[in-house]
């Protein structure tokens, strides 16, 4: 056996084995003990926190969903001067940290913030990962599908409604899911919008704030059991994406 | 004489919601054009001058972070893409692939939360090197799952040939593998590395105000409001941006 398969027996299973032993242990985090002393309770309550993250996820993906899909045609199915510069540079802001988007929507809170200011900020966030996940899955049905309509007497907008989109639409819906997780899962750029507990005046709280706040000031079975559930329901949605991508 | 072929009855039923496709393909890049131009409009209202030091410290320390993740994800991205693309017996092959692509939705809160409750007690080691690990966490199911795309970009006729020829596994992976799906491997890495300059919940919560130095994401927040945020946030916005755009032309992606 040469070095280098020797090294890839002993580092890959490793790294594999951290990954899901990671998962593993956040799944049975709840179950674990959680040691001497008192345990702080938070000031907030789950089905606040609930709720946010749900309207949070449907404002983001109401703005975000539509609009990408849409610019994920456009960039994907019609030849125009100038396309593969938007396409490098929507590719490009994919890798932005939603950080710096988040300083952006905050010039439009103007002094207050609340459910609809981060929804939206997080829609520009999810947005590129749309556009690209759209394109990528109108790139992947064959030109002859679309050669055939054509010659069939379909225009350009019914070949892409009637043929193009029903081919891939499981794709595309991947796609959305992957972008309703990043939502899901956002927790600094709400740290600029405005989250909190409501119970002290903030305008919204989220899962993640609370999984935050737990982390920084210690909390007990409540908030393991919040972020342990926040992973699962992640993680299936992944799968679900995933197998869906898979399923075309 | 001219004649005009007449206009398909299909083309002129769908060119109102051609033109609602086009409208939406138009607010989707400005949604996105919004976000520099925000950025600017608050770098030109906020008040106070721009602090040139801690700018510098704060670039310095995030690209350093990125440097970090980034070298850490070149062995493990490397040995786990081979071993789960090359050497695992097949029938586990797609299970474990997909496991490890469905952890890429991974919260970083959720993670962090791990590092501070259960992994830093039980691990003798410092913030920092906490920090890196989890960065390396987060980045590393990004970087496998491109670096698969990578080597599955290997011609199967040319492994069918090397193996025909009689090279060993270890020759094949040395003289075939690796020398084709290499930029596609560095892309890996590079995106990795990009979690360690993007992230700010781990980084915060890890060290706060406390680390070596400075990072752009946590400072950012820390300076919101500022003039020196606002160009903070557009620097990051253009070296994040710029090496995305690196990884995917590496990567031979849709760029």
């Amino acid at each position: 056996m040469s070095w280098e398969r020797g090294l890839t027996w002993v580092l890959g299973p490793l790294a594999v084995a951290a990954l899901v032993g990671l998962a593993l242990v956040v799944i049975l985090a709840p179950a674990l003990p959680t040691g001497p002393g008192p345990v702080p309770t938070l000031p907030g309550s789950l089905a606040s926190a609930l709720a946010g993250t749900v309207a949070l996820t449907l404002v983001g993906l109401a703005l975000a969903a539509p609009l990408g899909v849409a610019t994920g045609i456009c960039l994907t199915e019609y030849r125009f001067t100038g396309r593969s510069l938007l396409r490098g540079l929507v590719v490009s802001m994919e890798g932005v940290p939603s950080i710096a988007v988040a300083l952006a929507g905050s010039v439009l809170l103007f002094g207050g913030g609340g459910v609809w200011v981060a929804g939206l900020t997080l829609g520009a966030v999810v947005l590129p990962g749309i556009i690209r996940a759209t394109g990528e899955a109108l790139e992947g049905v064959p030109q002859v599908q679309r050669d055939a309509a054509l010659a069939l007497g379909q225009d350009r907008y019914g070949t892409i409604v009637r043929v193009v989109l029903p081919a891939c639409w499981r794709v595309v819906l991947a796609g959305v899911i992957r972008a309703s997780l990043r939502c899901i899962g956002a927790t600094a750029p709400l740290l600029l919008l405005g989250v909190g507990f409501a119970s002290q005046g903030a305008e919204f709280e989220t899962l993640t704030w609370w999984v935050f706040h737990g982390a920084g000031h210690g909390a007990g079975p409540g908030v393991r059991a919040v972020a342990a559930s926040l992973l699962v329901a992640v993680f299936a949605l992944r799968l679900m994406g995933v197998y869906m991508r898979r399923s075309r | 004489m001219s004649t005009t072929l007449p206009v398909p009855a299909a083309t002129r039923r769908y060119r109102p919601l051609e033109w609602l496709l086009w409208g939406g393909g138009a607010a989707g890049l400005a949604v996105l054009a919004a976000v520099p131009v925000l950025l600017g409009v608050e770098l030109a209202t906020s008040t106070g001058g721009v602090e040139l030091h801690a700018l510098g410290r704060a670039t310095l320390g995030s690209v350093a972070l990125a440097l970090l993740t980034a070298l850490t994800c070149v062995p493990l991205t490397l040995a786990a893409v081979v071993w789960l693309e090359l050497e695992i017996v097949p029938r586990l092959r797609p299970g474990l692939q997909t496991l490890v692509v469905s952890l890429v939705g991974m919260p970083s809160v959720v993670v962090a939360y791990l590092g501070m409750v259960l992994l830093r007690p039980s691990l003798p080691v410092s913030n920092e090197v906490l920090l890196v690990l989890l960065l390396v966490t987060m980045g590393l199911p990004h970087a496998v799952g491109r670096g698969l795309l990578a080597v599955r970009s290997v011609p199967r006729e040319r492994l069918e040939a090397a193996l025909a020829l009689g090279l060993g596994r270890g020759h094949i992976l040395h003289r075939l593998v690796l020398p084709t799906a290499w930029p596609g491997l560095m892309a890996a890495a590079l995106v990795g590395g990009l979690r360690g300059m993007s992230d700010t919940v781990v980084v915060l919560l890890l060290l706060g105000d406390g680390g070596p130095l400075p990072v752009l994401t946590v400072e950012i927040l820390h300076r919101a409001g500022s003039s020196t945020a606002a160009l903070m946030a557009l620097i990051l916005l253009v070296l994040s941006g710029g090496l995305t755009a690196v990884a995917h032309r590496l990567g031979r992606g849709p760029v």
